[in-house]
């Protein structure tokens, strides 16, 4: 025997078949069934008589009164109805196997005939309102192993809703081991409780970050849509993991059109936040436009599920489409989830969860993904930046307690002890400041300019005891309270002394301040001739060390310039209140 | 003694003056400051000098561009820096003496000491000979020469490869900073012992040295006793 088509239930060995057709000899087409152990069918070649007329239900063969189900329309359901198919068990089953009905959404109350004797009912059927019971909305229906043996078989049953507000006719009768249907519930829970977990963990895990860091409206629009899929998920699979009285699918169809366009509105306005795409508003527009339609025209459901995973396949390819292109970080796994869970559906490897589901967990993991990536990039970064900021208090300190640049000042000390003592004192007492000073700001990013021109005018002291010269430092509208990273200007200072006054033992630098509406720009002017071949520039480590505080202190907000000017020779430092690139 | 004194820092560069005043007497002819290396190449090309006292920190140029420029002259060179770090890689491009700073007179002492005793080498031996030619100046390595051949106030540097290099230093300035197994065998040659195939005595008195490259090079009779224990122990 051979089936038409074959569903695989995974993760147990459930297997859900819908049977080959046959005629019976009624005419009407039958459903072939085997015995197999964990093998559940759906039976189909349904016809239906609405009305309560048993007579013609129970015992008769039916007539031109009975329509195929197909044909059958009400929206919703009010009524009493007769529903019939024909079943045909090829092989016994074992002893202690028996066979199952399993109705799926058929709402509100049912009875069960077989071969047309009363077989079992969920609910209390009636054709009086008053007097139905609405039955559970899950219920495995035993059909007594006596009447199940091999041969054709009629399935009839008895429907009534008078209490639901919800439609009947796009359920699904499961036939099977009973067994197999139970195992096929459990499988269905473990499914259904992972997804929860794993949707609700990405919630939690958004929310947390909403309150606790800066990027806040990404981060909620980001829980919302979890809460969305959540919701989703919870509402539609309910069933699953509850016990619910058939009113339940009314809820459903309540609940899950919003919490779809929850997840069709906040799934692609998070990625225009997150992608910076520039053309917000008719973006959103286009969004809120695409979602209204698509709940509008929806028949049920289902049909807006699919509607809403189309719309967002759309939406979603032409952002992420557009983010890698403007190199937006996220764009290349956005990409994959679209393309993946593209390729899901149509490889139908969904094991029964929805299109729109499946697509939205594809979105959840790969930005999940690079949300961890981001996070370890972040920690690097701060790594770096710590070991960054380790280094140059390092450099600092061998910058200025070098040992040449101690030995040198020592051999100059005795000398001066030899010459003239109250100099060398003089020279001692400046070696001093300037290494109190050294050992204060070492371990700063950042210290008072009044501080920095101390250590300065420290430095320029000892050099012109050393080289028995004058050398001066004024300023012009400085701050002393304004931070800035230390040593900058101090080592250009000490370039400048080492390269520029190679024969001279006078010389005089001049500070300056200015404010624009741009920033703040520091001028350090000295009356030398131009810097000596090889002397320390922009490739040597004395602006190598300037430019990585100023990095460090100003990252992408800052510039250094230099070069002769009228009288000497210049360098200037701005800072920018914002990016040198405007972002 | 002429004697030139290259330091950017005047206090020191007078000090240095004074003591090397106090400790050669009268044998200083002239004591010459210059506080920068432009300044001291351009007095060197007016005047010759016996010693250069050079720091090797000089306005934040490279030291040892410095100091392979200087040791390629026919005087000596004493470096005195803070620099010790750089101090055996001095020596191995001939420099007389390193002092560290900060100095002190009885360190100057021996320094200059080593002007006057020929036969004392600095350790460890030099590994490069600085060559001026053409305005630049190469560092030739010790490793590379044969034998040195003294022309004039020039030395002539024989290599392995056959060329010839003009080194400004004499026989007797070179026998002082290099390695022993460089061996004055004539009043004209300094000959490494390593490159000599055999020794050949000719009688009346004469001796040569034939060595791998097939040169023969001559030997003093008054050295050839020390030569022969030489060739003996190698």
């Amino acid at each position: 025997m051979t089936f038409a088509k074959i569903r695989l239930v995974i993760p147990s060995l459930v297997f859900l078949l819908i049977p080959d057709a046959a005629t019976a000899s009624s005419g009407y087409a039958v459903n072939q069934v085997e015995p197999r152990e964990g093998y559940i069918y759906e039976l189909n070649h349904w016809v239906v008589r609405p009305g309560d007329d048993v007579h013609r239900a129970i015992g008769s063969v039916p007539d031109s009164s009975w329509k195929d189900i197909s044909s059958f329309e009400s929206s919703p359901l009010q009524g009493i109805w007769w529903v019939r198919t024909n079943v045909t068990i090829s092989g016994s089953a074992p002893e202690n196997k028996f066979f199952a009905l399993l109705p799926d959404r058929i709402v509100s109350a049912y009875e069960v005939y077989w071969d047309d004797r009363y077989v079992a009912s969920n609910g209390v059927v009636s054709a009086d309102p008053r007097l139905e019971v609405v039955g559970r909305y899950f219920s495995v229906m035993q059909i007594p192993k006596e009447l199940s043996g091999t041969g054709n078989h009629i399935l009839t049953l008895r429907i009534s809703n008078w209490h639901v507000n919800a439609r009947w006719e796009a359920g699904q009768f499961f036939f099977g081991y009973y067994d197999s249907m139970i195992r096929l519930i459990y499988t269905w829970q473990l499914r259904i409780y992972f997804l929860l977990g794993v949707v609700f963990l990405a919630m939690c895990l958004h929310l947390f970050l909403f309150f606790t860091s800066h990027r806040h409206l990404s981060f909620l629009l980001f829980a919302l849509l979890c809460a969305g899929i959540f919701i989703s998920l919870l509402v539609n699979y309910y069933w699953a993991v509850a016990d619910v009285s058939s009113t339940y699918l009314e809820y459903r169809n309540l609940l899950v059109p919003v919490s779809l366009v929850i997840i069709g509105i906040a799934m692609p306005m998070f990625f225009l936040l997150e992608f910076r795409f520039p053309y917000i508003i008719p973006a959103t527009v286009l969004i809120l436009a695409g979602n209204s339609i698509a709940f509008l025209t929806h028949a049920d459901t289902e049909h807006l599920n699919n509607l809403i995973f189309y719309l967002l396949v759309v939406l979603m390819s032409v952002l992420a489409a557009w983010g890698f292109f403007r190199k937006r970080e996220g764009a290349a796994p956005v990409s994959f989830a679209v393309a993946a869970s593209v390729l899901i559906g149509l490889a139908d490897l969904r094991f029964g969860i929805d299109n729109l589901t499946i697509f939205s967990l594809s979105i959840i993991i790969c930005y999940t993904y690079m949300l961890a990536r981001q996070f370890a990039s972040n920690e690097n970064q701060k790594q770096d930046a710590l070991v960054r900021s380790i280094r140059l208090e390092n450099q600092l300190l061998k910058r200025s307690i070098n040992p040449h640049y101690v030995l040198n000042s020592l051999t100059s000390v005795i000398v001066w002890l030899k010459k003239k003592p109250s100099t060398a004192i003089k020279l001692v007492e400046s070696l001093s400041e300037e290494f109190r000073i050294v050992a204060q700001v070492s371990n700063l990013q950042k210290i008072a300019m009044r501080t920095e021109i101390d250590l300065c005018r420290a430095h320029l002291r000892i050099m012109s005891f050393r080289k028995k010269g004058k050398f001066s430092l004024e300023h012009h509208n400085i701050d002393p309270q304004e931070e800035i990273p230390p040593m900058i200007f101090h080592t250009l200072i000490e370039n400048g002394l080492t390269h520029s006054y190679e024969d001279r033992s006078e010389g005089r630098f001049v500070l300056t301040r200015s404010v624009s509406p741009r920033g703040v720009v520091y001028s350090l002017f000295n009356d030398s001739c131009a810097p000596s071949s090889g002397s320390d520039h922009p490739a040597g480590t004395g602006f190598k060390y300037v430019q990585a505080r100023l990095e460090e202190s100003y990252p992408g907000r800052w510039s250094l310039n230099y070069g002769n000017v009228k009288d000497g020779y210049e360098v200037t430092i701005a800072l920018f209140n914002h990016s040198k690139h405007g972002v | 003694m002429r004697v030139l004194i290259v330091e950017d820092e005047k206090p020191i560069a007078d000090d240095l003056r004074i003591v090397c005043r106090r400790l050669l007497r009268e044998k200083a002819e002239s004591i010459h400051i210059e506080l920068t290396y432009a300044n001291a190449m351009e007095y060197l090309s007016r005047r010759q000098i016996d010693v250069m006292l050079l720091d090797l920190n000089l306005s934040g140029r490279d030291g040892f561009e410095l100091l392979r420029h200087a040791v390629s002259y026919a005087f000596q060179t004493i470096v005195v820096s803070a620099n010790v770090d750089r101090a055996l890689e001095a020596f191995e491009y001939g420099v007389l003496d390193f002092i560290p700073k900060p100095y002190n007179e009885a360190r100057i002492k021996k320094a200059l000491s080593r002007l006057q005793r020929s036969s004392l080498r600095p350790a460890p031996a030099v590994k490069y000979l600085s060559v001026r030619k053409h305005g630049t100046v190469f560092v030739v390595p010790v490793s590379e020469v044969t034998f040195i051949k003294g022309a004039d106030v020039y030395a002539e540097l024989h290599l392995r490869n056959g060329t010839k290099e003009l080194h400004d230093k004499t026989l007797n300035e070179l026998s002082r900073i290099l390695p022993d197994h460089f061996f004055r065998v004539h009043k004209s040659y300094i000959v490494d012992i390593n490159s000599v195939q055999r020794f050949v005595i000719h009688g009346g008195g004469r001796y040569t040295l034939e060595l791998h490259s097939q040169e023969e090079l001559p030997v003093a009779r008054s050295k050839f006793g020390e030569l022969k224990r030489r060739l003996d122990d190698l």
